[in-house]
């Protein structure tokens, strides 16, 4: 498993964890709502321009069949009522220019031929071809060139309002998670805390708080309980040691009274040995000496040091006194 | 230069200059009897537009496939021209054709009647003879509609305009369309 990068506190990567989630959600959403309203725009400006050209156009069937180009320039100056129209221009059934729309615009800026039918978005501008049609007979074309600037100073402001939205909603975002991640973290930093103190002074009687009834409490709850049979197995083993620590200190005084018996015992029988005038040696089965009385040492020219550090055996004649004994 | 052959220079030089001199005589007419011709081009391709922007009753059509007739009475003006604008072309579903008519007692089944007469009486007599006839009448004459006709042509410097009398046209159960009604000095009477 992969270890996260040191020095980031888990208040930092809850932190970031929100941030990085709020605001991918929120960017693909203002990305969304930004994209269907330029289309829509789009396509309501389109609508609108083929709106007004059909209207125009049917006005000015009877000016191009008829030749009357006062009447065209009439029909085409009445756009000037709608100001996204920057220029308008009537072509006869041969395609020549038959009337211009602004007169300040000369008839050589207008296209030389009209095209297919139909609005497309060039240099800012939505331009397009509507036929002048009166029943079946086409009698010319309409070519109409409406601005876009109102467009994009519609979707600068929806622009403008979508960054605001996405700031606020930042700020927003991050006052609220400061304030719901201690709900999330408070239980967690009282385990911490507790562990710590645990830790640090074998403490098992510390409990960590419980704050919330869900898998955090419920943490807690387990960390507490084993802290709990940490605490009780820890009093039993120490009773167990003080009950030991009796034990061993009543035998040892058990074993000193014996030893002292014991002590007592031999001091006895080394007396009654000693005060003996007979040589008086004692063998263990291996007919090695145990021990031997003053007398003996005398005679034998033995200390009880020589019996204790060698080992002394009884042999038929090497000991005359192991006859008599 | 006459030196040489002076005879032959001499003649072609004198036809050079008779053929001058009849060109600048005749040059005027010429020019008149082109500017004419352009101006019934002209007139034709509006009497073919007329058909657009007029409604006539259903009853004026024997059939679906009956034609419709663009009549002229009086000397015709046009040549071949209308018929070659109108060739081909339908009102509704039916074809266009035309018809001359020598005098008034000669016009028949007509939707659009071209009153070609310079004398003015002549003209209120074939008004008189069509009216109630579901016929659009049209001519160069002046004062036509005062006269009692619908539509009258004018020209005004190049451009060839025209009168309407919509009463008159009212009365015969034409509708004229408010497109073409925009573009003409309307009478009421």
């Amino acid at each position: 498993m992969r270890m996260e990068s040191k020095g980031i506190t888990i208040r930092q990567r809850l932190m970031r964890v929100i941030f990085w989630t709020s605001a991918t959600v929120l960017t693909l959403t203002c990305i969304g709502y930004f994209t269907y309203e330029y289309l829509s725009f789009k396509q309501n400006t389109i609508k609108h321009l083929e709106t007004l050209g059909k209207m125009t156009a049917a006005n000015s069937t009877a000016a191009l069949a008829f030749e009357n180009k006062e009447d065209a320039r009439e029909i085409l100056n009445a756009l000037k009522a709608d100001n996204h129209i920057v220029a308008a221009c009537l072509y006869d059934k041969n395609g020549h220019i038959f009337s211009t729309y602004p007169d300040s615009i000369p008839a050589q800026n207008f296209p030389r031929l009209p095209v297919a039918d139909g609005y497309r978005l060039s240099n800012w501008h939505l331009n397009g071809f509507q036929p002048v049609k009166e029943g079946n007979t086409r009698l010319g074309t309409l070519y109409l060139s409406s601005s876009m600037d109102v467009m994009y100073a519609h979707l600068q402001l929806y622009g403008a309002i979508i960054c605001l939205i996405i700031l606020i909603s930042y700020l927003l975002a991050y006052l609220l998670s400061r304030r719901l991640r201690e709900t999330i973290l408070k239980p967690v930093f009282s385990l911490a805390e507790t562990s710590k103190v645990v830790s640090a002074h074998a403490d098992y009687s510390t409990r960590a708080v419980k704050y919330v009834d869900d898998e955090l409490g419920s943490l807690t709850d387990a960390f507490n309980n084993m802290l709990a049979k940490i605490e009780v197995q820890n009093d039993e083993i120490k009773s167990f040691n003080m009950l030991l620590e009796q034990k061993v200190s009543e035998r040892t005084n058990e074993l000193e009274r014996a030893n002292n018996i014991l002590k007592e015992q031999k001091e006895f029988v080394e007396t009654i040995l000693n005060s003996s005038i007979d040589t008086i040696s004692v063998f263990n089965a291996n007919l090695e000496y145990v021990t031997v009385n003053k007398h003996g040492e005398k005679i034998y020219k033995i200390s009880k040091e020589d019996i204790s550090e060698n080992t002394w055996i009884f042999r038929s004649g090497s000991c005359r006194s192991c006859d008599a004994i | 230069m006459c030196n040489n052959n002076p005879l032959t220079i001499c003649a072609s030089r004198q036809s050079v200059l008779w053929f001058t001199l009849l060109l600048f005589f005749f040059s005027p007419c010429l020019i008149s009897a082109q500017s004419i011709t352009k101006e019934y081009q002209a007139k034709s391709v509006f009497l073919l537009n007329f058909s657009k922007f007029v409604t006539w009753p259903d009853s004026c059509f024997r059939d679906l496939q009956s034609p419709f007739i663009i009549g002229i009475v009086g000397d015709d003006p046009f040549g071949n021209y209308l018929d070659e604008t109108v060739a081909g072309e339908k009102v509704v579903d039916h074809p266009m054709t035309v018809k001359r008519f020598k005098t008034g007692q000669e016009i028949g089944d007509c939707h659009i009647l071209f009153i070609n007469y310079k004398d003015s009486s002549l003209v209120q007599e074939i008004i008189a003879l069509v009216k109630k006839r579901n016929i659009l009448t049209v001519s160069d004459t002046s004062n036509f509609t005062s006269m009692g006709g619908m539509i009258a042509f004018n020209t005004a410097g190049d451009a060839i305009r025209f009168d309407i009398n919509a009463a008159a046209a009212k009365d015969a159960d034409l509708v004229i369309s408010s497109k073409l009604l925009r573009l003409a000095e309307v009478e009421n009477k």
